[in-house]
């Protein structure tokens, strides 16, 4: 496979030019600095804190503004155009996706050093990047299925819910027994393993934390591509 | 570039065409009259998302099966509903599909192609229906595939936009691209090409006019016993009903398959006649025929259109700007009529 980096280029200039002048989804990224100042003011912020801070922007920005610029190209016709050039797939996919990637980066990094957090670690900043993968080819997967941006939205709402604030909802149902699902949320997984690793874990401790990560975004990769080649031309 | 091969679809229990042969090479702009329907899924077949019931589509020596998707580099489309991005200006539009297509022309000389340069800066979504129409052609023009397959590229479009339109595609046929153009309007169909085919159930059939001509001779040679009576309406019929029309009422007859179509306000209704049986009746009454198809009631005629210097239509005055084209040798002898 040979990508060219030419045509991914070309889309993501494109989508920064269009973003840009999309206020509605760009609203979004304030949901994540909200919570870095309300929380960033009262000083030494905790860990879970910290981690909700992340995984809004994980969802709200990365996640969202995913799902919402693909979505919009479906439901304005225009997806149909790039599928029909000699951009391939994966250029269209990696194109689509370094928008959104990007820009959850930025809200991050701006958000942590509100907050005062460093990631220093190279396993939490490995299980990292893997997460903002997993994120963006979520996004990617409820754009494709939705059929325009105000239905992604609606269907991100939960996702930002379950996967951006998945820990405060299990304190919330704490003693239900489904709740121990969630503990396999890479969210929650991300938030496991950078609390063992402050505590001083091992690598080979911390293996089974990145493992999950890397399965559920692997398996979200698999089903998107699935998606996305089925998605048919003139939708 | 394109070949069908004993091509045949037949959708739920109607035949949708059959037998349709059809060569394009480089440098032929065919167009096709069809209906709508079948339009869309001649766009469906040629894009590899249906499949023929029997016979062969090739396209550049690929054999398009169902889920087999056309080589981009080697065919582009120019679907009806196709969209844009609203957002952005014009420039950046262009910017952006000519790094897409990894194309070597200029903004500048893609502006002129489409004559958008002076809405280079506006967003799009600002822009008109023919505008915006006209900048989806552009795409087509920096995409520059060797075969373009156009669907009504000029349904509800302005008069400018489609002759630039219309030139557009005369000189990509120049640069030997094979153009296809798909219309559901005959007088659109005339105008984009002189090799036009008419796509129906049983086939394709091309629209010539020595063809026309012998099917009115044939008909004017059973009806000449019918018409012993002189008068001066002219009967159609819709359904079991006898309409008669007043000839200053019509606005133009129409030849489709044989026979005739005689169009009052926007509204076609049969007449049994053939169209040289009318012109002769109708002659008297400022009637002309201005195509082998056509007759037109010059009273009616509000604009003589000229797409390029050997393709022209008339536009009548009938409330819906209706289009009808008008022969090249036509064109010399109306000048003469009107005085020019």
């Amino acid at each position: 496979m040979n990508l060219s980096v030419k045509r991914i280029n070309a889309i993501f200039q494109k989508d920064l030019k269009d973003i840009s002048k999309n206020i509605f989804v760009l609203s979004t990224v304030l949901i994540p600095f909200l919570f870095a100042f309300l929380y960033g003011r009262q000083g030494d912020v905790p860990l879970e804190v910290q981690f909700l801070i992340i995984n809004i922007a994980f969802t709200a920005v990365g996640a969202f503004v995913q799902s919402a610029v693909i979505a919009e190209e479906k439901e304005k016709n225009t997806l149909r155009g790039l599928m029909m050039s000699p951009a391939t797939s994966s250029e269209i996919l990696t194109g689509k996706s370094l928008l959104s990637a990007v820009l959850t980066v930025v809200t991050m990094i701006v958000c942590l050093s509100i907050t005062n957090y460093v990631v220093t670690d190279p396993i939490m900043l490995l299980s990292m990047i893997i997460a903002l993968i997993f994120f963006i080819s979520l996004g990617t997967l409820v754009g494709l299925m939705t059929k325009s941006l105000m239905e992604a939205s609606v269907v991100s709402v939960p996702i930002i819910f379950v996967f951006g604030m998945g820990r405060m909802f299990q304190e919330l149902f704490q003693g239900n027994k489904l709740v121990m699902i969630f503990d396999y949320l890479p969210n929650v997984q991300l938030e496991m393993l950078a609390s063992q690793i402050t505590e001083g874990a091992s690598f080979a401790e911390s293996l089974p934390y990145l493992g999950t990560i890397l399965a559920w975004t692997l398996i979200s990769i698999i089903v998107t591509v699935i998606v996305y080649n089925k998605s048919t031309l003139d939708a | 570039m394109l070949k069908l091969k004993q091509a045949e679809k037949i959708q739920g229990h109607s035949k949708m065409f059959s037998n349709v042969d059809l060569e394009i090479r480089q440098g032929d702009c065919v167009t096709i009259h069809i209906n709508a329907d079948t339009r869309v899924t001649l766009m469906q077949l040629l894009t590899g998302k249906e499949e023929l019931s029997s016979g062969d589509i090739w396209i550049d020596q690929q054999l398009m099966t169902k889920g087999k998707k056309p080589s981009w580099e080697k065919v582009g489309f120019l679907f009806l509903n196709d969209g844009l991005y609203d957002r952005l200006t014009v420039r950046d539009y262009i910017k952006f599909n000519i790094k897409l297509f990894g194309s070597t022309k200029t903004v500048e000389e893609v502006l002129n192609f489409v004559q958008l340069t002076k809405e280079a800066s506006v967003k799009i979504g600002h822009l008109t229906f023919s505008k915006r129409q006209r900048l989806l052609f552009a795409r087509l023009y920096i995409h520059n595939a060797p075969l373009m397959i156009l669907s009504d590229p000029d349904q509800n479009v302005d008069i400018e936009s489609k002759r630039i339109i219309i030139n557009g595609l005369n000189q990509l046929q120049k640069e030997d691209h094979a153009i296809l153009v798909l219309t559901s309007n005959m007088e659109s169909a005339l105008t984009f090409s002189n090799h036009v085919y008419r796509m129906d159930e049983r086939g394709l059939h091309e629209v010539n006019e020595s063809q026309e001509n012998n099917h009115d001779e044939e008909k004017l040679d059973e009806q000449v016993d019918t018409t012993l009576v002189e008068f001066n309406k002219i009967p159609t019929k819709v359904n079991d009903k006898i309409i008669l029309f007043d000839p200053v009422e019509i606005d133009y007859i129409e030849s489709i398959k044989g026979s005739s179509y005689v169009y009052v306000g926007g509204s076609g209704y049969q007449c049994t006649f053939t169209l040289n049986d009318l012109e002769s009746k109708l002659l008297s009454f400022g009637f002309y025929r201005c195509h082998r198809s056509y007759i037109v009631n010059l009273q009616k005629v509000r604009e003589v259109i000229t797409w390029t210097r050997n393709s022209f239509s008339l536009m009548i005055d009938d409330g819906e700007e209706s289009k009808i084209p008008l022969s090249k040798n036509k064109m010399a002898e109306l000048k003469d009529m009107l005085g020019l």
